[in-house]
């Protein structure tokens, strides 16, 4: 079943703008600015309105950010007679938008990080910066908890005859992990990149101690060559359901079952997770897909997505044209401020015709990997719930 | 109250969770520190030996029962037996979840009447009644299932006449019977309660109810006194109702899982309610009260210690949940007039 995100009610701000009080504060001097600087952490959140600042003697000041369907590059205003640029734009409640500051000087043209904005989020291409909008909290369960039990993480490698290469993957056995018991299993594509950009360790040792997911046997594998292997590649697939698979049930005490297995991704990691479930049926009961990377077309091939996702398109186009059920059990998620939030929320349905019991969740947020972060107790519990309905203190 | 002696007039006294325990007191006062205690950890599943601080806080003198250790060796050493309660616990599964799809489709029929705007308040109570007696069906119902499936895995595997299992049974029962209490602790309330009928601990803490003309109706007689919070207060009851209002995904409407010892009557134990529970949210709790009724909605927090009478019935002050979903304190029902007396009061208000 897939359900409608609710959405808080859109903040208020009473009265004027920190900026439009600066400003009516003129004539405006250098030290008049650093005062308002001082006291305001930026950019400046007042219910909707997000006032971005710069400072500096340049020729113009633009905010860079990715929210699909807006316009992505916003010039600021100078405010007059100072060295202070701004521009205000609204953003719903909730909202997490990761952006740059780009700034003309002359015929020189830069782009950075906002330097008047501590907060940055990191990724495998980079830094940017984070504006969270009115209502957005980073969640507690992300940050380590003294009195959460961490699990363990051990380096796994084994040789792939499907990948013809060497494999690193990284295990994560939680607390008080017992050989006598049987755990479920997860398959987590792109791993270390989950783990260290979105404290997936972190979360999953917070939210087996909170009860909220069942203790889970975890590995992280990482992909070669990404763009080859994770969009529809069958020697991936053959790899994780021939090799890793019984590899793991050899090692290790997973419950054997489809339904206890789940596979998960993010962007081309979902396209992976989800292409190896259909090239395995009944391996895989389980797929947690975030933002997955799945672009098709409905006339022509033409997708404009560059030659990476010639192989995803001619998968979703096969898949769409006959859909399959390929797992019992999906936890879809995309943000809305990314452009790949059309196909997500068009194969809701098609997923849903297959008989497989979906859950859909959106979040204002991009493609990011503290979007996917965020979202994680929400999958990991809905995908292995914890026994918090059956332990009472 | 207990009377003087404990060991004269055996009570249960159903403590909340002990974060900041309160059992040495509790002991205290009711004259068990220090006694021998049979202490039932089986909830807390593999960390079931960490008992040294529980041992500490009844006095020192205790006998850990050592359940699931006991059951993971049976498992062990009878393969046929522990594929056979692997079995039936993956079916009490899938009945649990089919049985919630239901309670689930109840409480959002219920949300949906109560935001109906009626032109007489009687026709949302009626069908919000409607749907509670649905609901109340399905719980009776669920029960019923859940004991046949006990029932034909003990009547097919026959436990208590494997080896394992009797060594089990023996050795637990010689346990219990060196010691002048009991001491049941929360944790896995369905592994504490696997545990517990694995070993057959029911007439180890209690003798059937004496025979009368009427049946056997009454409560069983305890054998020694009782402590018990969270699962442990749980599984004495008549039925173990699980609850937790603020699950991240999973269904958040209660469900019955199934019959407890039957140690207590008319309770529904609600261990942590503080932090399980939407107590602010009366007509949530309305509903859960209802649907338990005519047991009562015994709310175990922090500060909690009710030593319920000896037919196992709340005592009067007991912290319940009232009709309305608010907190209240349990009155015991005035005992029936006697003809006399009704006829005296008859008069006297005519």
């Amino acid at each position: 079943m897939s359900l409608p995100t609710s959405y808080p009610a859109p903040p208020r701000h009473k009265g004027k703008l920190a900026i439009n009080a600066l400003k009516a504060t003129a004539p405006l001097d250098g030290p008049k600015v650093d005062e308002f600087l001082a006291r305001h952490q930026v950019p400046i959140v007042e219910g909707a309105k997000c006032t971005f600042l710069y400072r500096g003697h340049v020729d113009a000041v633009a905010v860079r950010h990715r929210i699909v369907n807006q316009p992505q590059h916003v010039p600021m205003r100078r405010l007059e007679g100072t060295d202070l640029w701004y521009v205000t734009i609204e953003l719903p409640a909730q909202s997490r938008v990761e952006y740059q500051i780009e700034v003309r000087s002359g015929g020189a043209v830069e782009t950075f990080n906002d330097p008047l904005n501590p907060l940055v989020a990191h990724s495998p291409v980079g830094s940017s910066s984070v504006l969270q909008a009115a209502g957005y909290e980073t969640p507690d369960w992300v940050q380590p908890r003294p009195e959460a039990r961490p699990g363990e993480l051990v380096d796994w490698t084994m040789q792939s005859k499907a990948l013809r290469r060497t494999v690193h993957n990284r295990i994560y056995l939680p607390a008080r992990f017992r050989r006598s018991s049987a755990y479920p299993l997860l398959v987590v594509h792109d791993g270390d990149d989950y783990i260290t950009y979105a404290a997936m360790k972190t979360v999953l040792d917070n939210i087996i101690h909170d009860l909220d997911m069942a203790e889970t046997i975890v590995v992280f594998s990482n992909p070669g060559d990404r763009l080859r292997e994770y969009p529809n590649y069958a020697p991936h697939a053959r790899h994780l359901a021939r090799e890793l698979l019984p590899a793991i049930e050899e090692e290790l005490p997973v419950v054997r079952r489809s339904a206890a297995r789940c596979l998960m991704g993010a962007s081309f990691g979902a396209v992976a997770s989800l292409s190896t479930a259909a090239r395995h049926p009944d391996t895989w009961g389980n797929l947690l897909l975030q933002s997955g990377s799945f672009v098709f077309t409905d006339i022509g091939s033409d997708h404009g997505g560059g030659p990476a996702f010639d192989p995803v398109v001619k998968f979703m186009n096969r898949y769409r044209a006959r859909p399959r059920r390929i797992a019992d059990r999906m936890y879809v998620h995309c943000g809305i401020y990314e452009p790949l939030i059309v196909p997500n929320r068009s194969m809701v349905p098609v997923f849903e015709s297959t008989g497989a019991q979906v859950r859909y969740v959106e979040s204002r947020d991009g493609h990011s990997w503290e979007n996917w972060r965020d979202r994680l107790r929400d999958g990991l519990s809905w995908i292995f719930p914890g026994p918090q309905k059956l332990v009472y203190e | 109250m207990p009377a003087d002696d404990p060991f004269a007039d055996p009570r249960i006294t159903l403590l909340g969770p002990q974060r900041e325990p309160r059992v040495p007191k509790v002991a205290e006062r009711l004259g068990l520190r220090g006694r021998r205690f049979a202490i039932i950890t089986a909830g807390w599943r593999d960390r079931e030996s960490e008992d040294e601080l529980l041992t500490d806080l009844l006095g020192g003198n205790t006998v850990n029962l050592g359940l699931w250790s006991l059951m993971q060796r049976v498992w062990e050493r009878d393969p046929e037996l522990a594929e056979g309660d692997r079995r039936r616990r993956l079916i009490h599964t899938e009945m649990q979840e089919l049985y919630l799809i239901g309670l689930e489709q109840a409480v959002v029929a219920i949300r949906r009447i109560r935001e109906h705007n009626p032109r007489d308040e009687r026709v949302v109570d009626m069908a919000v009644e409607d749907v509670l007696e649905v609901m109340r069906r399905m719980d009776a119902r669920h029960l019923e299932r859940v004991a046949d499936l006990n029932h034909s895995f003990y009547a097919r595997y026959e436990p208590q006449h494997r080896d394992a299992v009797v060594d089990g049974r023996f050795h637990v029962g010689r346990l219990v019977a060196d010691c002048e209490a009991i001491a049941v602790t929360g944790g896995h309330v369905g592994v504490l309660m696997g545990a517990l009928h694995l070993f057959n601990l029911a007439p180890a803490l209690a003798a059937p109810p004496p025979v009368t003309d009427a049946g056997a109706d009454g409560t069983p007689v305890l054998l020694r006194p009782v402590l018990a919070w969270g699962a442990g207060a749980m599984v004495l009851t008549e039925r173990v109702l699980l609850f937790y209002d603020h699950a991240v995904s999973s269904p958040s409407v209660s469900e019955l899982l199934m019959n407890g010892l039957g140690l207590t009557r008319g309770i529904v134990a609600l261990p942590s309610p503080k932090e399980r529970l939407a107590m602010r949210d009366p007509d949530r709790m309305s509903v859960l009260v209802r649907r338990a009724a005519p047991a009562h909605a015994l709310l175990l927090d922090e500060q909690a210690e009710v030593t319920l009478t000896a037919g196992g019935h709340l005592p009067a002050g007991a912290r319940i949940l009232g009709p309305d979903g608010a907190v209240t304190t349990y009155a015991p029902p005035a005992p029936p007039a006697r003809d006399g007396e009704a006829s005296a009061r008859e008069e006297e208000s005519a």
